[in-house]
């Protein structure tokens, strides 16, 4: 990953050629942001800037297959952590049927590819003079932009999870990494007989079955370990989000008694050194506590004037991912107001990636868009540590609506979850790994 | 000194001109095509590898594989005449037009090593088992 030096050149410089780059200071003149987009031949695609700000599975992909497509394109990803840690498989270290090793990866093949990675936090992105502004003080010059920041928690309704100290306590790990392993080490050190007591957010939220697959990971590690404990799963939703038949069955079948499921939970605030869950009608005590926050885009969505819906959601032209409230700028993943019955999901933010790329080559090039795309979602879920099951769409545009909608027909459940879907989700999972940094 | 279009009866140049006008049309035609076929492939690829190459073995390879198999599998599971986990609830999702294109951009990407995200270090997971 490159490091900016104060001249604004790369310690380390790709392959591609910087000479061109824009790289703006702030106070320095904004004239070398100018657009170009003149014609390079057809192999090697339009020539212009594309600055992508996040590195997870939307924008790492993004900038991935703009390069490979494009080669003439000269293309910069921002991230602020030095390594991409998976969430998709995350749950599966709760329980010890992962390491966080497996799932942790660099980003050395995109500098390979030619693609400037600069390690850093993105403040904001400001359209009217194309730049993009750095924590630092930089400003990198764009002709167009992709912004794929995930979510954010929102914890104005949670005071009690506010403090640092709280967090320490009561780790959310909705996005992986330290906190993932913090909630494992709570779960290694609860006595047996205890209870994992966990709240699930008003859908939408990142991963529609996730907290679901955490609840049967965490029993699991209990049926082997901790075989008196409990996992109590408080839902904001008045039923299973997401996958609702794989999960009864897995908590009627192999967890029967260890899996107590409660609908309609509205959340008033959570405890930490008393460990208890606080419900607007109830209390409930636990020994492990992991409240799943509700969830909006990335700040630097908002910040950058992106968010144009319930101020939490980022509304998207569907045929480019560009934003309809800010020209040039394109979102993906998790931060857009999703289409109807679109998860957010690794695999969703991977397919706007590509229809994202595609339309940015064509619109650079001068050229029409894609009039009728089409993104599929696939996601597994682990009931254990070899079993999976998975739900499946395929979502097409619908041109009189400027939607996407699932295809009549298509798309469904597995009938059960079963050991030859584990091994297809770990598939899935190397592969699309690949497909952002390989 | 002749003008060469002036050689040229009228009518022929008329053909000409249609003939430049239909390839203009056909070459559009084929690009938007392929175009659309690869837009169509990533769709596939998330879950089948970049460029069709597999990490590991399941899901499998579709890059090189025969045009006219990859094809009748996916018209066979969309017609449900193939058993499958998940990929006739996906076929299902597409026109017999669109798997065409689908099958005929992966037939013909060349057959080879897959792409593997690096571990944190850089060094190769490729093909790794955990
Ligand atoms: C426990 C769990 C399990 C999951 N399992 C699955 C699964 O099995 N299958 C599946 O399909 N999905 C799964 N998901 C969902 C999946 O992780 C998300 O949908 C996916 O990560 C969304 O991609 P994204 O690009 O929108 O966001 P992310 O992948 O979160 O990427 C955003 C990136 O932007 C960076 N960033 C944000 N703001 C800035 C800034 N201002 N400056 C610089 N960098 C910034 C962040 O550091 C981050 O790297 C799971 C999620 C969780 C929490």
């Amino acid at each position: 990953m490159s490091t900016l030096t104060r001249d604004g050149a790369t310690t380390r410089r790709p392959a591609a050629d910087t000479s061109r780059r824009a790289f703006i200071h702030g106070g320095a003149s904004l004239a070398a942001a100018s657009v170009f987009s003149t014609h390079a031949g057809a192999a090697e695609g339009p020539r212009a800037r594309v600055v992508v700000v996040g590195g997870g599975f939307g924008g790492a992909t993004a900038a991935r297959h703009l390069k490979r497509w494009a080669p003439a394109l000269d293309v910069t990803l921002i991230e602020r952590d030095a390594t991409f840690i998976s969430c998709p498989l995350s749950n599966l270290v709760l329980a010890g049927n992962a390491q966080i090793a497996d799932l942790t990866f660099g980003y050395q093949s995109l500098e390979r590819l030619g693609i400037r990675v600069i390690r850093g936090e993105v403040m904001a992105i400001d359209a009217s003079t194309r730049t993009v502004r750095l924590a630092s003080g930089d400003r990198l010059a764009y002709d167009r932009a992709i912004v794929s920041p995930g979510v954010e928690f929102d914890l104005a309704g949670i005071p009690g999870l506010q403090a640092p100290a709280a967090r320490a306590a009561m780790p959310v790990a909705w996005k992986a990494g330290p906190e993932t392993l913090r909630l494992r080490q709570h779960l290694e050190a609860m006595p047996d007989g205890g209870a994992f007591v966990m709240h699930i957010p008003q859908a939408p939220y990142r991963c529609p079955p996730g907290p679901y697959e955490r609840a049967c990971q965490i029993a699991d590690y209990f049926k082997r370990e901790k075989p008196r404990s409990k996992v109590i799963v408080l839902d904001a939703n008045p039923d299973v989000v997401s996958k609702k038949a794989l999960f009864m069955a897995a908590w009627n079948g192999p967890y029967k008694g260890m899996v107590e499921y409660r609908p309609n939970c509205e959340l008033a605030d959570v405890d930490g050194p008393a460990k208890t869950v606080k419900l607007v009608f109830d209390d409930v005590p636990g020994d492990v506590i992991n409240v799943i926050p509700p969830q909006r885009a990335g700040a630097v969505a908002d910040r950058s004037g992106l968010v144009t819906a319930n101020r939490r959601w980022c509304g998207i032209d569907w045929l480019t991912m560009e934003s309809v409230a800010v020209k040039g700028v394109h979102v993906l993943g998790d931060a857009t107001l999703s289409a109807s019955i679109m998860p957010k999901s690794a695999t969703m933010a991977n397919q706007h990636a590509k229809l994202a790329a595609a339309a940015i080559i064509d619109l650079l090039a001068e050229r029409p868009v894609e009039p009728d795309p089409t993104l599929i979602n696939t996601c597994y879920s682990f009931v254990d540590g070899v079993r999976a099951g998975h739900v499946a769409s395929v979502h097409a545009y619908e041109a009189a609506e400027r939607t996407m909608s699932v295809v009549k027909g298509s798309g469904g459940l597995s009938r059960e979850a079963n050991a030859t879907e584990g091994a297809h989700a770990w598939g899935w999972a190397r592969n699309i790994w690949g497909e952002a940094l390989g | 000194m002749t003008v060469i279009s002036h050689r040229i009866p009228r009518h022929s140049r008329r053909v000409g001109l249609l003939l430049v006008a239909i390839c203009f049309v056909a070459g559009q035609a084929a690009a938007d095509d392929v175009s659309r076929a690869r837009g169509l492939a990533a769709n596939c690829t998330t879950c089948h590898g970049s460029d069709g190459r597999s990490v590991g073995e399941v899901p499998p390879s579709l890059a090189g594989r025969d045009r006219a198999e990859l094809l009748q599998t996916l018209l066979d599971y969309r017609a449900g005449q193939r058993a499958s986990m998940i990929m006739e609830q996906h076929a299902r999702g597409y026109s017999e037009a669109q798997l065409a294109l689908i099958a005929g951009w992966f037939s013909r990407l060349p057959a080879g090593v897959a792409l593997a995200a690096p571990r944190a270090d850089g060094s190769s997971t490729g093909a790794r088992q955990p």
